[in-house]
């Protein structure tokens, strides 16, 4: 396989929602990339567009009143572009995504195995019409061999009596469970590119964290580019390679993983390192005043100006751009902080 | 919302015999179809469903021969009564399978599809909800001719409007679950997704709203009968031999109570029957 060096590139992505009261600019020049088998994190608060940047990768906005600018390539090609035809052939197959809530990810009214045996089928004849997807219900050969592809696959993300699992129905499994079929769909086409979308939020810490170190093994076997989103610091610091730290549509910071929480250069990405309660510490972390803010009729200044306890006259005016503070660290900001290893 | 009727057979009647009155109505149901699928074979006078007249026979009370007693022109009203269930599920079906499919698919187009497609649609089921069924059907006589079929097409015209309704709200609410996006993601067509992954998941809900609306439809059919705007005599319809004989009460009484008792006994039992279903599939109406 051709080793791509930027596997996924977005360029200046912008996406504007037009609405009754205004414009609502909400991702604002996004730039992110992903090498092939690098694991990328995406983080910050809910309403910071992370889940957004991920829709839009997966063409999964409505399609009026919104204004999609900049590029994303993958492979270099820009799928902002592409027909209808040649982008399925790409999202869904080569670039997959988990989604964060397994209890609706599946159909509460077909049987796991079905939708499983639907789902490879799907990926196997990417130009099938309905028709013969009614016909090929009947072809017991080509069911088995599916049959066959589907216990191997649930194997691998650990299911044990698979057999029970694909005669039941979503409701009678339980969320990791579910979750588990899940990555299993979803490595079935065997991608290249694994968008996760909090894998874990919706399930308890154990089972988060048996999903998590399951995604982790099979991304390395396969050797897939994953990028997760999370709120959870310490998934990030454990499973990536790269962190991308997200505030209000933009991207503010960037670097390896370590860099990050060794030296983080921006306020808002302190803020964030400071607001996980400490098992040393007393009480719950500090968290950062304020709130996410309204994109409606956003100004030019730079978007955490109100929250941040550093900010200055020209904050107030300007947007500060990415710039590479050191090798392979860059930041957005003014007045990024001179510290030390503080948070080591 | 989980449509496993046939593979849990057994889970599913225990659910059922919970409740005692469901299998009444499931007794009355089944009988009823029965008899109304042999009436020929099962009714004692089949040659007098129609027209026939036997003027030694008129106004027999019920007695041994004539356990219902006998008409006017001297017609086995017991007879006339199981050839009538005849009628009245006749138009029952005709109506849900003329409505139901009609209502499901506007529904799921207006609900899956949203904007234009639904303010147009919706706005149209409101518009036809508005016509009282008696009003409708009034109309549709006067503009053809008062019988059976012109009925059928007055009540399949408005019946499909709660269709649509129900159906848009399901498919709504499920419009945005992580499972549509799936498919969608994977370029999989509008036409796959409305009908071979979103449809089943409203089949319980319509199902135990066509049973509540046959004993609706039946209802309503012998109310239409009654006034004259359904089946002409000699036909016999119940609602029909109700009406005439209201004309001999208190006398004849016989003409009246049971061919009003068959009409209870039809709608207890697919009432009962929905009561069951609904506990089975797990469905609020």
């Amino acid at each position: 396989m051709l080793k791509y060096n930027n596997l996924l590139e977005i360029n200046d992505l912008y996406v504007n929602f037009e609405r009754y009261a205004g414009k609502a600019e909400v991702l604002n020049g996004v730039n992110l990339s992903v090498n092939a088998s690098e694991k990328v994190g995406l983080v910050g608060e809910s309403g910071c567009g992370k889940s957004l940047t991920v829709k839009t990768i997966m063409n999964l906005l409505p399609e009026k009143r919104i204004e999609v600018e900049g590029s994303i390539k993958y492979k270099g090609k820009d799928i902002l572009n592409l027909s209808h035809e040649s982008r399925k052939k790409i999202i869904g197959k080569e670039v997959v995504m988990i989604f964060q809530d397994p209890m609706s990810s599946l159909n509460p009214v077909f049987k796991v195995g079905q939708q499983m045996e639907e789902n490879l089928w799907w990926n196997h004849y990417l130009d099938a019409k309905p028709s013969s997807f009614l016909k090929r219900r009947f072809k017991k050969e080509k069911r088995e061999k599916l049959r066959n592809t589907i216990i191997k696959t649930l194997n691998e993300v650990r299911i044990p009596d698979t057999e029970r699992v694909l005669n039941s129905y979503p409701f009678q499994l339980s969320g990791g469970m579910r979750q588990r079929i899940l990555i299993a769909m979803a490595l079935a086409s065997e991608p290249t590119l694994l968008l996760a979308d909090e894998p874990g939020t919706a399930l308890d810490v154990t089972t988060q964290k048996q999903i998590i170190t399951l995604l982790n093994e099979l991304v390395d076997k396969k050797d897939l580019a994953i990028l997760m989103i999370t709120h959870n610091l310490g998934l990030i610091r454990e499973t990536t390679h790269r962190v991308y730290i997200m505030y209000g549509g933009n991207i503010v910071e960037s670097a390896k993983t370590k860099e990050i929480f060794n030296n983080p250069l921006h306020p808002y990405t302190e803020g964030l390192l400071a607001s996980v309660p400490k098992l040393t510490a007393e009480g719950v972390g500090e968290g950062i005043e304020g709130t996410v803010p309204n994109y409606l009729n956003i100004g030019t200044n730079c978007r955490f100006e109100p929250r941040c306890k550093y900010a200055t006259k020209r904050c107030k005016n300007e947007k500060p751009k990415m710039f590479e503070i050191k090798p392979e660290h860059f930041v957005a900001c003014f007045n990024p902080l001179e510290r030390g290893d503080k948070h080591a | 919302m989980k449509f496993n009727l046939i593979e849990n057979f057994q889970k599913n009647w225990y659910k059922f015999y919970q409740n005692k009155t469901s299998v009444v109505g499931l007794i009355i149901v089944i009988t009823i179809v029965l008899m109304a699928i042999f009436a020929p074979y099962v009714t004692p006078y089949p040659q007098q469903a129609g027209v026939f007249t036997d003027f030694n026979n008129t106004f027999k009370s019920p007695s041994f021969n004539y356990i219902f007693g006998t008409d006017e022109v001297g017609r086995d009203v017991f007879t006339r009564i199981i050839f009538g269930f005849r009628f009245s599920l006749i138009l029952a079906a005709t109506v849900l399978l003329i409505g139901v499919p009609l209502g499901t698919i506007l529904g799921i187009m207006a609900g899956y599809f949203g904007g234009w497609v639904e303010i147009l649609i919706m706005r149209f089921t409101d518009m036809m909800l508005s016509i009282p069924p008696l009003v409708m059907a009034l109309s549709i006589s006067a503009v053809l001719s008062p019988n059976l079929r012109n009925m059928m097409i007055a009540l399949a015209a408005i019946w499909w409007t709660w269709y649509t309704r129900l159906v848009r709200s399901i498919v709504v609410s499920l419009r945005n679950e992580n499972f549509i996006k799936a498919l969608k993601i994977m370029g999989i067509g509008d036409f796959h997704i409305m009908f071979v992954e979103i449809l089943p998941n409203c089949v319980s809900q319509i199902l135990v709203k066509m049973t509540l609306d046959i004993a609706f439809i039946i209802q309503l059919g012998a109310g239409l009968s009654f006034l004259g705007l359904g089946a002409q005599p000699p036909t016999p319809a119940l609602g029909t031999m109700i009406s005439y004989g209201t004309t001999h009460l208190p006398t004849f009484w016989w003409l009246t109570v049971f061919p009003a008792l068959g009409i209870l006994f039809l709608v207890f039992g697919f009432n009962w029957l929905a009561d069951g279903l609904k506990d089975v599939l797990d469905v609020e109406v």
